[in-house]
């Protein structure tokens, strides 16, 4: 083992990926206590799914970051084949071709489209040099991003569509950006949300945007799964019900409670205690994220860090908000806890890569 | 040139990412405001919707209580009806038994489809009734063939039952599913729960209902039970103790037997109901077990008016049994003494009107003794004349006719006493002197009904001691008997003790000295009675005020024995039967006889 691997290692961040396998394992007890009645397959899925997740994690740091940025386009290019495959032959799982059936496990390739993507955007950023972005840069980030969000808004999956936006915001925050295009951006916003009013969303999504916004006009219906699942976790008080012993998860009153609702049942079973320890682990993590983007030397290292950070903390904001009503119930898993091998891989490329970051912040090229 | 660039921008890169982590930690303190919102200040709210959510209550239906007769018989009790049911989550499986079901329980195979069609509208928790009350011959042959009908399961449920049929239906009444306004008002009756709807069952509801019960339990999102919480065990309702003689009662009914009328026999020392038959009836168990709506419609548009109770809800007019009235007043009112003459030709004029007396030719001379024996018309109209229509009317309100009596059977109706300023209220038209004549016979608009009769009868034998009629003597709670009182304060009628031996002569002498009443004669016994017969008007001759021929008018006999120890008094009206004395009195001999050397003998 050279000088450099002996340096490598030791900037390996045992810190985050502790934090990582501890949340990770927190979530596996959650999906055990709200599927145990029914199966136990998807905790055992979960369990390989975790340890493919190490894997991968392990092959990742081990390949020079800037190395994937450079493979970036074909990679980019070969994460939207299987979003193209999908609109032609996908088959419709819960309302949306988002899944590729392999027998025993499903796979969600916008996934790990919306981290090439990232990555595909964040090398067209650290090429190019000074300057606050323009009209050109923003019309050439639009195309990386609407590529693969249209295929997945046209799934039709509109939680996952809006996770390949906070990469692309984040990055312009950093460069920086012209105030006219702001306002370009807002008016571009506005008129593809009303597009998408008008001919894309499907009647329930719409339901669950108007619930949003008048929260008492659909109590039975779209405004029942925020009810369910506000009951579980203002039911729990301040340690909570106890695990396995929540009434709404065990009775299954809640939505969609291995994946989405996730912290719901954990709400619901450890109370406001357990939000608290699961709060302070993400705030940990993130801020950890935020401190390894500070680190590098290299502006590509910076780049690539904070945007995939940024995936990270708006699916926890995001999660974590619409459990409780202040956000559309949008389908968006909470990285780490919830059910799901993809989300689950694909946050781990993400650590991995943040990761991958920290153990180079050395090198300047 | 490159390496200067990126350090230029670094800087302000790295600013910026600062921020970041101010706004991600004050964001993530903003959504955990919110999360200790709910979970810590809005934590009851919170609860409550989620065992609301988690938590279904059913109800379990408490036993009426008993009802037993003056002797401690049973005569009505509750017995288990089976209810055939099958789990929700199984109903599909059902298609598989519904052939062989429907042959064995001799059950259309559409009803079955039908219930499991509007399943839906009942709770899933719930499993769904297929069929009410099965057999139990039926009930062993299933659950002997439990394998080849698997999911298929057995409720059993109390219900209402009346082993004697439709002996004294009018007395208990009937029960029914609470009506909503019954459920708003009570807090104690739910949907689903049973209230009486006529009768005792209605009159004591609160006390034979008892308290339902119920179980808590844990249901899941489907619905599905989970498992049992809590339990409320339902408490039986208290038995009710009654006056009726079932005995008695089953004799008297079959006078009635393809009549229509009533007859209500009394205690007239207390007011204890002994027996009170109307006819015709209906058989309460039939609303038991299902029944349709065309059943329904059938039977509260029969003609015969079965619900009514003719004892307190059959009005009529009293005839010559309002002359017992007419005497004690023109008594008190010394327009009368008991040994004037007054004569009868047979009719009698009051201005240019002609009053006939039923005896054409007429009676002669008579004092009162004969008068009330001989039941003479214009003795009556003449003493009636000289009171005057507003003295009548004070008397009567004495006895209570034309007024509720207080019965505890609920229903009863009033009947009328009229007077000038009734009719000038109702009718707008004034009093004629010939109204005053023909009330004097109990005849015109007067009305009264069975109960008042008697009750008027009892408080002659009684020598003025108004009493208040009753079916019910108390209720068992807890196994202390309680017994209501309703006989605390007889009234007494201020009228001359000698006055009323007078009358009861009179009485006496219509059934044992060649009277009118003399069919109602017992030997052995004084029985004292008088007989009506009212004239049938319909409502076209009445307002002419003029008598019809033309039907066939009822029967009234009123009594009570015996003379000197009055124990039972006995009201009889039989519909459209002709004369009292022919059609009821001789009843009331057979009734009499029954209760002094039958039903008396058997009760000791």
């Amino acid at each position: 083992m050279g000088q450099h691997t002996k340096e490598l290692i030791k900037n390996i961040d045992y810190f985050t990926l502790s934090i990582a396998i501890v949340l990770s394992l927190i979530g596996m007890a959650m999906i055990y206590s709200c599927t145990y009645q029914t199966s136990r397959i998807f905790l055992i899925k979960q369990m390989l799914w975790f340890l493919g997740g190490l894997v991968i994690f392990l092959v990742l740091i081990m390949i020079n970051y800037k190395k994937i940025i450079e493979w970036s386009f074909p990679v980019y290019v070969f994460s939207i084949i299987p979003l193209m495959y999908l609109l032609i032959k996908g088959k419709k799982i819960a309302g949306a071709k988002s899944w590729i059936d392999f027998g025993q496990f499903q796979v969600q390739p916008a996934e790990f489209a919306k981290i090439a993507a990232v990555i595909l955007l964040t090398k067209y950023f650290v090429d190019k040099v000074g300057e606050k972005i323009g009209l050109k840069e923003l019309f050439y980030a639009g195309i990386i991003i609407g590529v693969p969000v249209s295929f997945v808004v046209l799934q039709p999956d509109f939680g996952t569509a809006l996770t390949f936006f906070p990469g692309f915001i984040s990055l312009f925050f950093l460069k920086g950006i012209k105030a006219k295009l702001v306002f370009l951006l807002i008016i571009i916003i506005l008129l593809s949300g009303v597009f998408m009013w008008e001919f894309v969303l499907k009647d329930y999504q719409k339901a669950r945007i108007k619930t949003f916004i008048y929260p008492q006009s659909n109590p039975k219906a779209e405004g029942y799964h925020l009810l369910q699942s506000k009951i579980a976790i203002g039911s729990s008080g301040f340690f909570g019900k106890g695990y396995l012993k929540g009434t709404q998860t065990q009775s299954k009153f809640l939505p969609a409670q291995h994946t989405d609702f996730i912290l719901s049942v954990l709400a619901e079973e450890f109370g406001f205690f357990g939000i608290l320890i699961i709060f302070s682990l993400y705030l940990w993590f993130i801020l950890r994220f935020l401190k390894i983007s500070l680190e590098p030397k290299a502006k590509a290292g910076i780049l690539l860090s904070f945007s995939l950070s940024s995936i990270i903390i708006f699916q926890f904001f995001i999660n974590c908000s619409m459990l409780i009503g202040l956000f559309p119930i949008v389908g968006i898993p909470l990285p780490l806890l919830s059910y799901g091998g993809s989300s689950l891989l694909s946050t781990f490329i993400i650590i991995a890569l943040i990761i991958n970051i920290r153990m180079r912040k050395y090198q300047i090229f | 040139m490159e390496k200067i660039n990126y350090s230029e921008d670094l800087t302000s890169l790295l600013k910026r990412i600062n921020i970041v982590k101010y706004i991600v930690s004050i964001a993530l303190l903003f959504v955990l405001i919110f999360y200790w919102k709910i979970q810590i200040v809005d934590h009851k709210n919170y609860l409550k919707l989620a065992e609301i959510n988690r938590i279904r209550r059913v109800d379990i239906l408490a036993s009426r209580g008993f009802i037993y007769d003056r002797n401690g018989r049973v005569i009505v009790d509750n017995r288990p009806s089976f209810n055939l049911t099958i789990d929700r989550d199984r109903m599909s499986e059902l298609f598989n038994y519904i052939d062989n079901l429907s042959n064995i329980l001799e059950v259309r195979k559409k009803s079955f489809i039908d219930r499991i069609l509007n399943s839906r509208k009942t709770p899933y928790y719930l499993p769904l009734v297929l069929k009410k009350d099965i057999p139990i011959e039926k009930v062993s042959f299933l659950e002997a063939r439990k394998d080849e009908f698997f999911p298929l399961e057995f409720q059993i449920e109390p219900v209402r039952n009346y082993p004697f049929n439709s002996l004294a239906f009018h007395i208990f009444g009937y029960i029914g599913e609470a009506f909503p306004e019954e459920i708003s008002k009570t807090k104690d009756i739910k949907a689903g729960s049973f209230t009486g709807k006529m009768g005792l069952e209605k009159q004591y509801d609160k006390i034979l209902r008892g308290k339902d019960g119920w179980v808590d339990y844990a249901v899941d999102i489907k619905g599905k039970i989970i498992e049992e919480l809590e339990r409320k065990e339902p408490e039986k309702g208290n038995d009710l103790v009654l006056t009726i003689d079932i005995d008695l009662q089953n004799e008297v009914e079959k006078y009635l037997e393809n009549r229509k009328g009533g007859i209500v026999l009394i205690n007239p020392k207390n007011g204890e109901i002994l027996a009170m038959a109307s006819s015709p009836g209906f058989n309460p168990n039939l609303f038991v077990s299902e029944f349709s709506e065309a059943d329904w419609r059938n039977f509260i548009s029969d003609e015969n008016y079965p619900f009514y109770n003719r004892v307190i809800q059959g009005q009529y007019s009293p005839g010559s049994i309002f002359k017992l009235l007419i005497a004690l007043a023109g008594l008190q009112e010394k327009v009368i003494n008991p040994d004037e003459r007054i004569s009868c030709s047979g009719s009698y004029q009051s201005g240019n009107k002609v009053f006939r007396c039923w005896k054409e030719l007429g009676h002669g001379s008579l004092n009162l003794y004969e008068a009330i024996k001989h039941s003479c018309n214009v003795y009556f109209y003449k003493t009636g004349k000289r009171l005057g229509i507003e003295k009548i009317k004070k008397y009567a309100k004495k006895f209570g006719l034309g007024e509720y009596t207080g019965i505890d059977i609920s229903g009863e109706r009033a009947g009328l006493v009229p007077d000038p300023s009734w009719k000038m209220k109702y009718l707008e038209e004034p009093w004629y002197s010939g109204e005053t004549i023909s009330i004097s016979i109990g005849q015109g608009y007067i009305l009264t009904t069975p109960i008042q009769i008697v009750n008027f009868v009892s408080a002659i034998a009684n020598r003025g001691k108004k009493i208040v009629p009753h079916v019910a003597r108390g209720y068992y709670e807890n196994n202390k008997f309680q017994k209501f009182y309703f006989e605390q304060n007889p009234k007494e009628i201020d009228i001359d003790k000698e006055y009323f031996e007078y009358i009861i002569d009179g009485m006496w002498g219509s059934v044992n000295d060649s009277g009118t009443g003399a069919r109602a004669r017992l030997s052995g016994f004084d029985v004292c009675g008088k007989t009506g017969t009212t004239q049938v008007v319909s409502k076209i001759i009445k307002d002419k005020n003029e008598f019809t021929t033309g039907i066939t008018p009822h029967s009234w006999f009123t009594g009570f024995a015996s003379k000197d120890n009055p124990e039972v008094a006995i009201a009889i009206i039989i519909e459209h039967a002709g004369k009292g004395g022919e059609n009821a009195a001789p009843i009331a001999g057979k009734i009499l006889n029954f209760y002094f050397n039958g039903a008396k003998r058997n009760a000791h």
